[in-house]
């Protein structure tokens, strides 16, 4: 019988520093298929397991690349380990943001923070299959410049989608300036930059989880049918196939009915969100 | 052509009482068996050798039989110089003097647990001889669909007479059946109840139905004041089965093993994520999620609650609180 919850060996390919406590990891794979929002179960033998969100796109193939802050245990131990080192992997888990069934449609982003992690891999995805879909929108809010992900990849975004970011503060923490020239805001104050209607567009949302009722007012603001907002919930998916329980949301598993999930299907689900 | 409804029955065997001793050694000689024991003035499952050890009648054991199927702690992996080695236990465990409901929750742990290798192991070699219970006023077991023996037992030892009637539903049962001790009847059985009055029966489709749709139930509120958040019921609900995984590591980094042990649903950080947030941080909506995952995601994965109404957390829980009382006030009455 397959163990369900044995990780397999994983050699790290690259490492790409993205902020002071945020690296991407590059890992080596072979046959692996995935959805973008879906996650691994990452194991440093020893310290522990946790859930990370796949943050390149189901396109690019022979590696997946896991975009990590150092927060916990694991994170921690992951971020002392250098080009060449193993980790240890299982999965894909849960159900991503929808790729096929969206084509041909708008999509609207809407990353806060760490949340652009698993939202990149549906932004990458899409647009290089950009003939397949219509306008690309892509709003992306951080506390702080320096806490902004994956800035060597903004000019590409401007250039092939309506990229827009906002930072909550463009002060350092002594109150200094710290020459961001942006937006200033939280990331809802984005949507009225946009310059064409969005009440048609699919929405995929990911962020911190103070953001969402935001978000979706603003979209609900602008038009946008609950049943068009995607969005990736976060909880503590330790077993990441619906045993532990640690993830239930009432009837609801995040880690095999999500995370990604449905505005529609968990609005009234108390204490989703 | 008539339709037929097929009824599938058994004939039961016999057993006279002073056999009994016997058929447990023949089990002994192939199992490590566990049965109900004194311990102080409580019932307890244990590992027996002598037969006498046995309390063939009791109410209800302290610890579910859960504790030799998922065990309190378990090793799950090994680690050592960069390989990982799955460790899956061995063992041979005969389950003796099991009652109807301990054994229906062994059948909706295996739905959860069928694909989980360490549980399967153990499971796969499970020998469970149930027999007739001694209800006490604590028990629902009927209003939770779980009166009903399922065909997961080896043996059934149904007190009749001065002996036993013994039915078997699986094919290591009958080969047990087999042994000279035991006489065939012509009595046919068609399925094996709990015979009791229950003090309340409790509609627990309507709990199901009402969970979500009255979420703010005040109940929860009262209730989570008395609630100590003990972790006591979980413990011994023979169907709680929340676990945590946690890794060891020996004197060198490289080496050590991962562990998984029992958790509960009740403990604070439970639902806390990395960063700190935590989506359960007060009591009540802990106390509530006992409520939905049993009486509700349970339903909706499996088809019955995650429940077999043993009474065990109404005896110890220490605040007095009542599982059935707060059923009710769910629009379970």
């Amino acid at each position: 019988m397959e163990n369900i919850y044995k990780p397999w060996e994983a050699k790290i390919l690259k490492i790409e520093e993205q902020t002071c406590d945020t690296k991407v990891f590059r890992l080596e794979v072979k046959k692996f298929d995935y959805m973008p929002g879906q996650f691994v179960e990452l194991t440093i033998p020893g310290v522990g397991e946790a859930p990370i969100s796949i943050t390149s796109g189901p396109h690019e193939k022979g590696y997946i690349d896991l975009c990590v802050r150092k927060i916990g245990n694991v994170t921690d131990a992951l971020h002392r380990k250098k080009v060449g080192d193993k980790v240890w992997i299982r999965g894909p888990y849960g159900v991503g943001f929808p790729f096929e069934t969206v084509k041909g449609r708008d999509i609207l982003y809407v990353a806060g923070g760490i949340g652009m992690a698993p939202l990149r891999s549906s932004i990458n995805y899409v647009l290089a299959h950009k003939s397949d879909f219509g306008k690309i929108t892509i709003l992306y809010g951080a506390r702080t410049p320096g806490d902004l992900l994956f800035k060597n990849e903004f000019e590409r975004w401007s250039k092939e989608a309506n990229f827009l970011v906002s930072v909550d503060t463009d002060k350092n923490p002594d109150g200094t300036l710290c020459g961001w020239t942006g937006n200033v805001g939280v990331v809802t104050t984005l949507f009225d930059k946009i310059p064409y209607p969005i009440k048609d567009a699919i929405g995929m949302v990911c962020g911190p989880p103070v953001m969402y009722k935001f978000v979706i007012k603003k979209c609900r603001e602008m038009g946008m049918p609950d049943s068009s907002i995607y969005i990736s919930l976060e909880r503590n998916m330790k077993c990441g196939v619906g045993k532990c329980q640690h993830c239930q949301i009432n009837n609801k598993y995040v880690c095999l009915d999500g995370p990604v999930f449905n505005y529609e299907e968990v609005k009234n689900l108390p204490e989703a969100i | 052509m008539s339709r037929v409804k097929k009824v599938i029955t058994v004939l039961a065997k016999e057993i006279k009482k002073e056999d009994l001793k016997r058929f447990f050694e023949e089990i002994a000689s192939d199992y490590t068996v566990i049965a109900p024991v004194r311990k102080g003035e409580d019932i307890v499952y244990a590992e027996v050798e002598i037969f006498d050890d046995v309390v063939l009648e009791y109410t209800t054991t302290i610890t579910p039989v859960k504790k030799f199927l998922l065990p309190y702690k378990e090793t799950m992996f090994s680690f050592e110089k960069e390989k990982i080695r799955e460790k899956l236990p061995e063992e041979n465990i005969a389950l003796f003097g099991l009652h109807i409901c301990d054994i229906n929750a062994i059948a909706r742990l295996d739905r959860v647990f069928w694909n989980d290798p360490y549980y399967r192991a153990r499971r796969d070699n499970l020998l469970i001889v149930g027999i007739t219970c001694k209800p006490s006023e604590k028990c629902f077991c009927k209003s939770v669909n779980a009166h009903i023996l399922a065909p997961v037992c080896d043996v059934f030892l149904r007190a009749h007479g001065n002996g036993y009637q013994a039915v078997s539903f699986t094919e290591t049962g009958r080969k047990k059946l087999n042994s000279f001790l035991f006489t065939q009847t012509q009595t046919e059985i068609r399925e094996i109840k709990a015979e009791y009055e229950e003090g309340k029966h409790l509609d627990v489709h309507k709990v199901s139905e009402n969970l979500l749709r009255n979420y703010e139930n005040p109940v929860w509120e009262e209730t989570a004041k008395k609630c100590l958040g003990c972790t006591n019921c979980t413990v011994v609900c023979p169907l709680c089965y929340c676990y945590d995984v946690v890794d060891n590591t020996h004197v060198k980094p490289e080496e050590g093993e991962r562990v998984r042990c029992w958790d509960s649903c009740f403990l604070l950080n439970f639902a806390r994520v990395a960063g700190g947030h935590n989506f359960r941080k007060d009591l009540k909506s802990r106390y509530r999620n006992v409520y939905t995952h049993k009486f509700r995601t349970f339903v909706d994965e499996f088809g019955v609650p995650a429940c077999v109404g043993c009474g065990r957390c109404v005896t110890y829980c220490p605040a007095g609180i009542d599982m059935r009382e707060t059923l009710t006030r769910v629009g379970g009455a």
